[in-house]
């Protein structure tokens, strides 16, 4: 019998322990937040924030560790919501956005550790020339399309085509060459 | 740059722009794609380990909102 490893706190939600419902919205409010404001102004990031909250309190038990951790499950839930209201307000890209900048860096906020998956790709990221970091930080965070990209920075399309393809195969290896397939099954193990 | 690079794998054109399919972009709980974790894993990172700090009457609401939701919570 191997470790036992400390529930997560979706784990600890689906159990029905109300403690880690109020940590799971201190932990991850910022990120979410970070995600849907970006692309859909503040107004709505609020409700789909709550959204998102509500479906992962709902639902907790359908997280699965052995997929992804914790943090990239919740991040993939809010781009998906994120993609979804966009949708419903006929808009696929952000071109009609109003202008949101980029928040400052709030220094009151207490830092979160990255998860096993972001610092995967955070250490791809880097050996990345600017340009594509650029034109992957467009497509992601911000939402925009190829085309948009492309007037943005003054690329070719199909150059930002390929910066999103390599970029992203990329990271794809590298995750692969560090995270173990059954993430963290083969080394953990439920009490 | 050869022809196939102009063109996205399917599974992340998904992850960049969502599902075609407007009944499976219903469920935001389904198991997440390969290119999906690739995707989030790559925003977490470019977000930063700080995120952004969401404004104080958003807290209100999601402080609400648990307290009237915390009853059908499983």
């Amino acid at each position: 019998m191997g470790p036992v490893r400390e529930l997560t706190l979706l784990e600890r939600v689906s159990r029905g322990d109300s403690e880690a419902v109020t940590a799971l919205v201190q932990e991850y409010t910022p990120v979410v937040w970070a995600i849907a404001r970006r692309q859909l102004g503040a107004q709505c990031a609020e409700d789909v924030v709550q959204e998102v909250f509500l479906a992962l309190w709902k639902n907790a038990g359908r997280f699965d560790p052995a997929l992804s951790s914790e943090a990239t499950f919740v991040a993939t839930v809010a781009r998906r919501r994120v993609i979804d209201q966009r949708r419903r307000a006929g808009r696929g890209p952000t071109s009609e956005l109003p202008d949101e900048p980029p928040a400052e860096p709030d220094p009151g906020l207490e830092r979160v550790e990255l998860c096993e998956e972001a610092r995967a790709a955070e250490t791809a990221l880097a050996d990345l020339p600017g340009k594509q970091r650029e034109v992957l930080r467009l497509a992601i965070v911000d939402g925009l399309t190829h085309v948009e990209i492309a007037a943005r920075t003054a690329l070719p399309l199909g150059t930002v085509k390929s910066h999103v393809r390599r970029g992203l195969e990329r990271v794809r290896s590298v995750l692969a060459r560090r995270i173990s397939p059954a993430h963290g099954r083969d080394r953990e193990e439920r009490p | 740059m050869t022809r196939s690079e102009l063109h996205l794998p399917s599974g992340l054109e998904r992850a960049l722009h969502g599902k075609r399919s407007p009944s499976a972009a219903s469920d935001p709980l389904r198991p997440a794609e390969e290119w999906e974790v690739v995707v989030a894993a790559v925003h977490l990172a470019l977000i930063g380990t700080l995120g952004e700090r969401p404004p104080a009457h958003l807290d209100l609401k999601l402080a609400r909102l648990q307290a009237s939701s915390i009853t059908r919570i499983p």
